[in-house]
């Protein structure tokens, strides 16, 4: 062998050891499984929170998304009855407070339908796993069960309210819209899920909770009779007021467990969720409580004064007043009532009313009137226009108005008379486009 | 007959906790060849240009089959030492010039002369490529497109930043500017889209390391949407030498999944061996802002004194002194109060030098702009107002040690400090330049000086500041063993890291005209970004000989890639007082943290096979795995092929006039990986009144794999006349299945986020031509003339019966949708009914005769009360006509280059888009249309007082009515209408003219080379276009993808338009 054929030899033994080399270190590289596992925590997967260590993440992750959903719905309710008045740059505000609530794609009702479902499902899924848990007996705190439930009742009350149809699926499973029954059965889901609720808040003696049921249980209640009164939706219902045993039962009930100027509400920080309502109105600058309710400022930007008054005191509502300032003043972090003592002596008076009670009425409404020690109604005015001012006054803000509008037969003064809100009493929001465009039962592709 | 072929290296880096070792080594090892230096001698020369005698630069003079070699200085000189003695091969390179070979005989310890005549080609067959070959291969041997761009050629260029360079060079190869804010980056494009949910922006490699190639200011902290920087903006343009461009997966199947958007390389400059040699230049540069470009403000008023609408006779007296009567429509010109000329310097120097053991390269650079912002006279007491401003120091060290004639070692560094502020900025109520758009003069008070109606006026928002700081790491260690003449592996490892940090300002108290309510006590975001590129890279090569005809290069390999990304952020709002700005001095407070670790591993083959070195077949592979795969998901593989054949080197060819003739074809695939969480099924904290919650997040897919692009083109280049002129044309074809589209599922499931799931296709195909001509080659006069041209088409044709998708979720005035049947991100709005003779109705979607119109108009009306009346009126189907697209058919640029009297170089650049092509006027349909933050343009103040003025006609009201609903209204609910326009337009990108003074005044300066240069950049555009520029976009560069990222370029909105800048530079050499 010639020096040059050793090393060329050389060579190629050389070249293919690094051949060799090279083909060790790629299969090295690609097979080495660990190099693949990546860490990346910062989020929970599903198997984290099948397990009883998750409950209190549950119930608590029901109470932040039906608050921030609910959130949503007084805001769309704001804009479409008279409580807000559009005063920035997204016109689409302008359709709703117009009463174009028909718009399956307007950017708010649309943009609002993810949040209400996501709280919807949330509460349902705590309640869920949280029975399971206490089914096996691995539920330590019973009570975060009962708050779960709590929760999914005020997201379906709330629905049921101001939506003309819904649909409940559960995540990739679309279910179909539910339809005028469906939408009244949304309140008896929601009746029985508070009737399990305050039997545990009962066996656990917690008062506070089984207030809060009792109240809501008696507002679901109500609510479900004027929606009956509004279906089907077209015309201003003859008799307009409620009277509903179980609702008045429950507001007395709870009324014996709450004293003074008792509310449950959802309370919005930094450090957990935002109120949209304080986004929009005083952070942006682009709604503001309408002239129905406050004058303004010079710049039509802001509140300057409460104008709705009270029709026997002929002050400024001091309910109201109460609600506005505190929204104001809290920007973006102002708490939304859910249901309150006010509302519950509202009930009350209205059914006194609605079975001829005078004495009864005057005795609830008078309750309502001493919180703020506004002078005690003796006849100085027709008992019904009072009951609707004080519903006006009381409870804005927590999605009652619309409701009220259609079924006194009133109509807000933004209202186009050639949209639904004006000429189609009980018109509700209706299943968003979101939806309409993701969902095969409505697409007929299932 | 195999050519030679130039040592090129792929280029890598080193971890820094280990390089006093590494160093140590290199030291060791770069003093072996010392003693057989008395065997060599030195060749010497220059380089001119074949018929002007002009001296080329930066020519690579080489002895090939080995790693010596120099380039030219500025006089076209070059000297090589360390050359073997004997008989040797000198040959000499340009991009843009044929190659020159001279054999002389090299004496030991003497200098031997070899000087070469370069002559202009317009081909470049032989031209060396290292990207998506995995080894350093000619580019006659590759059958897929490859660009190059020679950035030593652009020294004089109007250029300052990567985005810069990257625009309009090549076709196919698109700089989206979306802004006109001093620093902002670019997104870049190749070849249109190829990912409807992933990110568009081709992977970013720098001398063979992987770089972040993200943009945006960080976690939390945004300015409205422009004015984000790029990050690959961070790399000095003076220390690149070349750019390799990969268009697309035929081309780039060898770095497999991330690679669908083609690949750019960058390669830093290499020192030269040779006595130390300086360089430095100094640009001192004006920004303006075509003000031309943005209509004046329009309005009027209804009467004497002052109302809530407006302010009156009078108000206009004392604020604009102009005497106008009610209802009489004026024009004011505001946008000058809020720019002034901005001011940009540019200061850089290296130097290179070295021996032929080791060589170095070294260079600083300082760049600083202040933007036209000047916000001085607006700033409240105490406080300062916002700027744009964007500055960089950047420094590069590249060091190449050659410790053994089959070993070259190679370290490369760079490190950038930059620091970036910005106004708010397009689409934001609380923007600068939005609250003057919007403003209706009208309203203007001592106050409100441009009568801002919403949100905040224009000067308090000047105090709402946005910046980033950033330092960054690059570093990268090459080693490359010529084991054999046929066998080298080379090997690289490096790191890129980022680390940003931004913050969002609002001071307490910025409510200086006790206008806006927005956070008046103060807020703050301060956020950090730390990213981590690591690259490992290993490859080795087998040439060898078949036969007396066939060659065989055979390449495997391997590669990993490990990022990370830490993101964390606080927010302070609500200061006790004046004089803060931390978030922690906040008495609301929260913290965001974010985690994200990917990992890629691939191994790669290559073969290809040469034929007389006229034909050459190259086939290869890569294996992928990611950890962003699902679970049965697998690894993927990239198969590719390719075909080159030269028919105009084949024995016999008479192809008369035709030089040069190559065709080509190839085909390949690559992939796009999904995101790090978008397999799982995830829910996220969200803490509520009663402790730590949860809320769903990802929806999760176990089956998610990656989108995969088949890509084949075909294409060929002729050259005429001795390559004097030429043609390169490439047809290509494309279609990505397996498209992940982020599917909306029923949100009514509980889930609110869309969910990739690979269920898509998306088909695009287009053309690219290329020509140049060496017109003229004189000695007094050399002239040159270049276009190029891309067409492309794409349509979405499977979306997997998912819905289509919007851009911008439900805000409405965002047109831009995927849907099948179209090109991604096409308009879809409403149209006006055709068949109705005034398209006009009052809410009910019942058509007005024009009795009934001029019955209803006998009173003065709101032209908000007149709805248009549109096809499908009243429906959500109304929204969903296509109204076009906007990415053009044609997008291109040609130019000139000129030298004249040997001294003079003239260079332009025009850059165009044309055909097909629409653009969303967001601003203009606010100003055209809204009630309160609007109709301040000349034409909708007349239609607005026409129909106001009790003083009008009905019949005049009838005429505005039919204005207001053919030309003006647009917003919701009829968002789209009258708001997307036509946007073909051709742009004066670049102009710069060069004096090359001549040696004598150098010398006297104690310079060896000096030059002057007065330079344009934007400095005309031409377009049809009505809103202030079609090349901006409400959303600048950002990171990652996502329909925003990827498609929100046609819509235009509130950006300030693209600056012209003029600078003056001088430039010299020792």
């Amino acid at each position: 062998m010639t020096e040059q054929q050793k090393s060329r030899g050389g060579r190629a033994r050389l070249g293919g050891r690094l051949a060799l080399l090279l083909l060790a270190t790629s299969l090295a590289t690609t097979g080495c499984d660990g190099l693949l596992d990546v860490d990346n925590p910062n989020q929970l997967v599903q198997d984290d929170l099948a397990t009883p260590a998750a409950a209190a993440a549950l119930a608590n992750g029901a109470l932040s998304t039906v608050a921030r959903g609910f959130a949503e719905t007084v805001l769309l309710h704001g804009a479409s009855s008279d409580e807000l008045v559009f005063t920035g740059s997204r016109d689409a505000w302008i359709q709703l407070q117009g009463g174009d609530l028909r718009d399956p794609a307007n950017e708010f009702s649309d943009a609002a339908w993810p949040f209400i479902a996501e709280g919807r499902w949330m509460a349902d899924e705590a309640v869920r796993l949280l029975s399971e848990f206490d089914a096996e007996g691995n539920l330590t705190n019973r009570t975060l069960l009962a708050r779960a439930q709590l929760y999914s009742a005020i997201m379906y009350t709330q629905v049921a309210d101001l939506w003309e149809d819904f649909v409940l699926s559960n995540r990739t499973e679309a279910g179909a819209p539910l339809g005028a029954q469906g939408m009244m059965g949304l309140y008896d889901q929601a009746i029985a899920r508070l009737t399990a609720g305050l039997a545990i808040a009962q066996s656990s003696g917690n008062t506070s909770l089984q207030a809060t049921i009792l109240a809501q249980r008696a507002r679901t209640r109500h609510a479900k009779a004027v929606r009956a009164k509004l279906t089907p939706a077209g015309t201003t219902p003859a008799s307009p007021l409620v009277s509903d045993a179980g609702a008045t039962s429950d507001a007395q009930a709870a009324l014996g467990l709450v004293s003074g100027d008792w509310n449950f509400r959802f309370t919005y920080a930094a450090g957990t969720i935002a109120n949209n309502w304080g986004a929009w109105v005083n952070e942006r600058l682009e709604l503001r409580p309408s002239n129905v309710y406050v004058t303004a400022t010079a710049d039509d930007k802001r509140v300057a004064a409460i104008s709705l008054r009270d029709p026997i005191d002929n002050i400024p509502a001091p309910g109201l007043a109460a609600i506005i300032n505190e929204a104001v003043v809290a920007r973006q972090f102002g708490p939304l009532t859910v249901v309150s003592a006010r509302e519950l002596h509202l009930i009350l008076a209205e059914a006194a009313l609605a079975g001829g009670n005078q004495a009864g009425f005057t005795t609830h409404i008078n309750n309502l009137r001493a919180l703020n020690g506004l002078t005690p109604f003796s006849g100085q005015m027709p008992a019904l226009d009072l009951l609707k001012h004080s519903r006006q006054a009381n409870l804005y803000l927590m999605g009652r108005r619309l409701n009220d509008h259609y079924r006194f037969g009133s109509k807000s003064a933004l209202w186009n008379p050639n949209f639904e809100a004006s000429n189609r009493p009980g018109t509700l929001f209706p299943i968003a486009q979101i939806e309409r465009t993701s969902n095969c039962h409505i697409l007929s592709t299932c | 007959m195999r050519r030679s072929v130039r040592p090129s290296f792929p280029d890598s880096s080193l971890p820094a906790s280990a390089l006093r070792s590494a160093l140590t080594l290199l030291t060791f090892l770069f003093l072996l060849p010392m003693a057989l230096h008395a065997q060599q001698g030195t060749v010497t020369g220059t380089v001119l240009e074949a018929g002007t005698e002009r001296p080329l630069v930066n020519a690579q003079v080489y002895i090939p089959e080995t790693t010596t070699g120099a380039l030219t200085n500025s006089r076209g000189q070059f000297t090589i030492s360390g050359v073997a003695a004997g008989e040797v091969t000198v040959r000499a390179e340009l991009i843009g010039y044929a190659g020159q070979s001279i054999t002389v005989r090299v004496v030991a310890g003497q200098a031997t002369v070899a000087d070469f005549r370069l002559r202009q080609t317009t081909l470049a067959l032989d031209q060396i490529v290292v990207t998506g070959a995995g080894a350093a291969t000619e580019r006659r041997r590759l059958g897929n497109t490859i660009a190059t761009i020679d950035v030593g050629q652009l020294e004089t260029a109007p250029v300052s930043s990567l985005s810069e360079i990257l625009s309009g060079r090549e076709p196919g190869v698109v700089g989206l500017v979306g802004g006109g804010l001093a620093g902002e980056g670019a997104r870049l494009r190749i070849r249109g889209s190829s990912s409807l949910a992933q990110s568009n922006e081709p992977v970013v490699y720098v001398d063979g390391i992987r770089v972040d190639n993200a943009g945006g200011f960080g976690p939390g902290v945004g300015a409205g949407g422009g004015g984000a920087p790029s990050r690959l903006d961070d790399i000095t343009p003076e220390s690149i030498d070349r750019i390799e461009i990969l268009k697309g997966a035929a081309a780039a199947t060898l770095y497999g999944t991330q690679a669908s958007n083609g690949v750019i390389q960058i390669f830093t400059k290499r020192g030269q061996s040779g006595a130390p040699r300086y360089s430095v230049s100094v640009e001192q540069g004006f920004t303006t802002y075509p003000l031309d470009r943005m209509l004046q403000h329009a309005g009027f008023v209804t009467g004497q004194t002052a109302t809530s609408r407006d302010v009156g006779v009078q108000g206009i007296q004392d604020r604009y002194g102009l005497s106008v009567s009610p209802y009489e429509v004026f024009e004011v010109d505001l946008f000058p109060e809020l720019f002034g000329t901005g001011y940009a310097q540019t200061y850089s120097a290296s130097v290179t030098g070295g021996t032929t053991a080791v060589t170095y390269y070294l260079s600083g650079r300082l760049h600083d702009e202040d933007g036209p912002y000047d916000g001085s006279s607006f700033a409240g007491p105490g406080l300062t107002t916002a700027n744009d401003q964007n500055r960089r120091m950047q420094f590069n060290a590249n060091v190449e040690i050659f410790p053994r004639q089959d070993l070259r070692l190679r370290v490369s560094s760079s490190f950038t400090e930059a620091t970036h502020e910005v106004p708010d900025n397009n689409n934001n109520i609380f923007g600068v330049v939005s609250s003057l758009v919007n403003s209706r003069p009208e309203k203007a008070t001592a106050t409100n000086r441009f009568g801002s109606p919403a949100f905040a006026t224009t000067r308090e928002n000047y105090h709402r500041r946005t910046n980033q700081d950033v330092q960054r790491f690059g570093g990268a260690l090459t080693a490359v063993y010529q084991a054999t003449p046929t066998i080298a592996v080379d090997a690289t490892i490096g790191i890129d890291f980022v680390n940003q940090r931004a913050a969002r300002f609002i001071p307490f108290g910025w409510n200086v005209d006790n206008f806006t309510g927005s956070n008046t006590l103060g807020f703050r975001t301060a956020s950090d970004r730390n990213h981590r590129e690591v690259t490992l890279d290993v490859k080795g090569s087998w040439s060898t000989t078949i036969g007396s005809d066939w060659t065989s290069s055979t390449v495997i390999g391997a590669q990993g890639f490990l990022t990370q990304t830490r993101q964390q952020s606080g927010t302070g709002q609500q200061f006790p007082g004046p004089g803060l700005e931390v978030a922690g001095a906040g008495a609301l407070q929260t913290v965001f943290e974010g985690f994200l670790e990917e990992a890629n591993a691939g191994i790669l083959a290559e073969n290809q096979f040469g034929f007389r070195d006229y034909a050459f077949l190259t086939v290869g592979g890569r294996y992928d795995e990611h950890s962003a795969f699902g679970e049965t998901a697998g690894g993927a593989f990239y198969p590719k092929a390719s075909i080159s054949v030269i028919p105009s080197e084949m024995p016999g060819w008479s192809g008369n006039r035709i030089s040069t003739l190559r065709v080509r074809s190839s085909i390949g695939t690559s992939g796009l990986q999904p995101g790090a969480f978008d397999q799982f099924t995830t829910f996220s904290p969200l803490a509520s009144s009663e402790g730590p919650g949860v809320a769903p997040s990802n929806l999760g897919n176990p089956n998610l794999k990656p989108e995969i692009t088949l890509e084949w083109e075909l294409g060929s280049e002729i050259g005429i006349m001795d390559d004097r002129a030429s043609l390169d044309f490439t047809y290509w074809n494309r279609t990505v299945s397996d498209l992940m589209v982020d599917r909306q599922f029923a949100p009514s499931g509980g889930f609110r986020f869309r969910q990739l799931d690979n269920i898509g296709e998306m088909k695009a195909w287009g053309l690219e031509f290329g020509a140049q001509f060496v017109a003229v080659t004189r000695p007094n006069l050399s002239a040159s003339i270049f276009a190029n041209a891309a067409f492309l088409r794409e349509e979405i044709t499977d979306m997997g019966g998912a819905p289509p998708l919007k851009v911008g979720g439900s805000y409405p005035r965002y047109r831009q949708f995927t849907m099948e049947g179209h090109a991604p991100g096409s308009f879809f709005g409403p149209k006006l009914d055709p068949s109705a003779e005034i398209p006009v109705h009052l809410g009910n979607c019942q058509p007005l005769s024009r009795s009934e119109l001029t019955s209803y108009l006998s009173v003065p009306r709101n032209p908000s009360v007149l709805q248009p009346l549109v096809l499908d009126c009243g429906t959500p189907e109304m929204l969903l006509h296509y109204l076009g697209k906007p990415v053009p058919d044609w997008q291109g640029a040609f130019g000139t280059n000129m030298t004249f009297y040997g001294s003079w170089t003239l260079n332009t650049l025009f850059e165009y888009r044309a055909g097909n092509f629409f653009i969303h006027d967001l601003d203009g349909a606010f100003r055209r249309s809204h009630v309160l933050i609007g109709r301040n343009i000349r034409a909708a103040a007349e239609v607005e007082s026409t129909l106001l003025n009790p003083a009008s006609s009905p019949d005049e009201r009838v005429r505005a009515a039919e204005t207001w609903v053919r030309e003006l209204q647009a917003l919701s609910p009829y968002d789209g209408l009258n708001e997307i326009h036509e946007a073909d337009w051709v742009r004066l990108r670049e102009l710069s003219l060069t004096y090359r003074a001549p040696a004598g005044w150098a010398d006297r300066v104690g310079a060896s080379n000096l030059s002057f240069t007065v330079s344009g950049r934007n400095l005309a555009l031409w377009t049809r276009f009505p809103g202030t520029d079609p090349e901006l976009s409400v959303a600048s560069r950002d990171v990652g993808g996502g329909l925003n990222n990827n498609f929100q370029d046609g819509t235009v909105g509130w950006g300030v338009p693209i600056p012209r800048r003029i600078s003056f530079s001088l430039r010299a050499g020792f």
